[in-house]
């Protein structure tokens, strides 16, 4: 064998080594299950196929988890997972399902809105594959996934994606985000079903109020708000006040959903069904561009020397110091705001009040870390798995 | 010995008087919030809002506000006082299918008009250092503080001393409430 063979030989052989080393990291992360306990107030966890037949076998046949008083009042649903790189959304909701304790009404969490996205990474940007939350018992282990849909799930992707009813034109990877395709439809591509799925919950399951939990960079001015839709403008502002006035070290500001962007949840459930949508966002330094070392100390801990200095030339919206945005202050206000949320909406309509409980607000889930109201599976008595 | 305590009586008096004519001449009463008030905001940001429900927490009865109020909506209606808070919101905006300049020209109309009608008009900044971070916000404020009778901040607006120094520079007095959750208290206490 002469030289340029043996060259030839020796890459396809590195080529090889790297499929399989690549192939045993997606796989690892595609078939890993995330395991959810099932908290003292879940009466039943149903499958979104049930509202869209067409999702089942699919990633995206996600678990709805009820959780139901037994008592006369409304019905508040979050969704958490909507964007998987943005972590505190799935934390917030497992919190939710594992604590809360449903005095009036009916609590609904989906911890993994769109399930496709999580099952893989960004990992052309070093996204890690998982994040993980300690515990008194051990990791609490996540799939760390990308902002749409995996193409395995969705494909081909459009040449420009046009939103349904709208007609207007969006970016084509669009298509599998799931915050750009509300309000669906039963003959779309996987993210459109898996929206179409859940406004048929929404309205058949006579919703209040949807939140919707995410997280943004600090380069982008949508930052550290609630985004509300017209019906729920009042209790977003209120809830903004008060928060600020009462609760976080860091003001929580409010938008007005715009009426002309089209397939994001605070404008289309609102628009398509009776209940009232929200939108939350909190500071991730991760998803800046101007960010340094890419890894999950930097996705939990949330301190970045770079964007610290990005903050000092006035780039970002939202404060940035050495102390940065660790996931116990955005865990803590997502929950926090949830809870406001629901308060003053009971408040404001007492004949669809919603009493939740055992829940922690921002303060203890800084003194305590999301961890410790994170449920050990070995002394579970029911779970499910996403 | 007569005379000179009462040189020196004479004196303290003096004294006194010249005291109490310069604290009257240095010392400005607080501006007055009439009822009822109406309220928009400059740029399309929440403010308008956050300031009724503020006010409904202080029990404030009158108090309304509409993201588009124009000098038509309060000719002739009876307002007492307009608040016309300031910081933009590129969402807002956007829903109302405006932008800054047609923002400021709404709003310097209704000033206008408020002022014709006799009410108070109040410039306000609400929503803190969130809503002081381009030139569209920038814009609005520089628009509205001048033209009105006196501002009203919340602690966050003013954590660079920008609205301390810019009051002073307008010869405006300066309202300055804990934060927006304490406007409407604030409001209440300079009925």
């Amino acid at each position: 064998m002469d030289r340029t063979n043996r060259i030839k030989l020796a890459a396809v052989g590195v080529a090889v080594l790297a499929a399989v080393v690549a192939s045993v990291e997606f796989l690892a992360m595609r078939n890993y299950r995330e395991t959810v306990i099932l908290g003292p107030s879940v009466s039943e966890v149903r499958k979104l196929s049930q509202y869209e037949p067409s999702l089942s076998g699919t990633p995206n046949d996600v678990n709805i988890y009820i959780m139901d008083s037994g008592k006369p009042g409304g019905t508040v649903m979050v969704l958490g997972g909507t964007h998987p790189e943005e972590p505190v959304g799935p934390i917030a909701a497992h919190i939710l399902v594992e604590n809360a304790r449903l005095e009036a009404g009916r609590l609904v969490v989906v911890t993994r809105a769109n399930r496709s996205a999580s099952l893989y990474s960004r990992n052309g940007e070093a996204y890690p594959n998982f994040f993980r939350v300690k515990t008194d018992w051990g990791e609490k282990k996540w799939r760390l996934g990308d902002r749409g849909g995996s193409p395995l799930d969705s494909w081909p992707d459009p040449e420009v994606y046009v939103h349904w009813p709208s007609h207007q034109m969006l970016a084509y990877m669009d298509i599998r985000n799931l915050n750009r395709t509300w309000p669906g439809r039963a003959d779309g591509l996987l993210t459109e079903r898996t929206t179409f799925g859940l406004m048929n919950f929404i309205r058949q399951e006579k919703v209040d109020m949807l939140i919707d939990l995410h997280e943004a960079e600090l380069e982008y001015p949508v930052e550290n708000t609630i985004v509300a839709h017209e019906k729920a403008q009042e209790i977003a502002a209120m809830a903004s006040m008060m928060l600020t006035a009462q609760e976080f070290a860091v003001p929580i500001g409010m938008e007005f959903s715009p009426k002309a962007l089209h397939g994001l949840s605070h404008r289309e459930v609102g628009d398509y069904s009776e209940a009232m949508s929200i939108l939350f966002e909190v500071a991730e330094p991760m998803l800046d561009r101007i960010r340094g070392v890419t890894d999950e100390s930097l996705l939990m801990e949330g301190k970045d020397d770079f964007v610290v200095e990005a903050g000092k030339h006035g780039l970002l919206y939202a404060p940035m110091d050495e102390k940065g945005w660790p996931i116990e202050v955005r865990v803590g206000r997502h929950l926090s705001t949830i809870l406001q949320c629901i308060d003053i909406f009971s408040m404001m309509t007492p004949d669809r009040s919603v009493t939740v409980s055992g829940v922690p607000r921002y303060a203890e889930v800084i003194e305590k870390g999301p961890g410790a109201f994170l449920k050990d599976p070995a002394q579970a008595e029911k779970i499910a798995q996403d | 010995m007569k005379s000179l305590f009462k040189r020196r009586c004479s004196g303290i008096l003096a004294l006194a008087l010249c005291a109490v004519v310069l604290f009257s001449a240095t010392a400005r009463a607080l501006p007055k919030v009439e009822m009822p008030l109406v309220a928009t905001t400059c740029g399309q940001s929440p403010g308008g809002m956050m300031l009724k429900m503020s006010a409904m927490q202080a029990k404030l009865s009158s108090v309304s506000d509409k993201k588009d109020l124009r000098a038509a909506d309060i000719v002739g209606k009876g307002y007492k006082t307009l608040v016309v808070t300031t910081g933009t919101s590129m969402k807002g905006m956007g829903a109302a299918g405006t932008d800054v300049e047609k923002e400021i020209a709404r709003c310097t109309e209704l000033i206008k008009a408020a002022k014709e009608e006799g009410m108070t008009v109040v410039g306000a900044h609400i929503e803190g250092m969130a809503r002081r971070t381009d030139s569209s916000d920038e814009a609005t404020i520089k628009a509205i503080m001048p033209l009105s009778d006196f501002i009203l901040i919340i602690e966050d607006s003013d954590k660079d001393g920008f609205f301390t120094n810019y009051a002073k520079e307008l010869g405006k007095d300066l309202i300055v409430a804990k934060d927006a959750l304490g406007v409407g208290a604030k409001l209440a206490e300079l009925q």
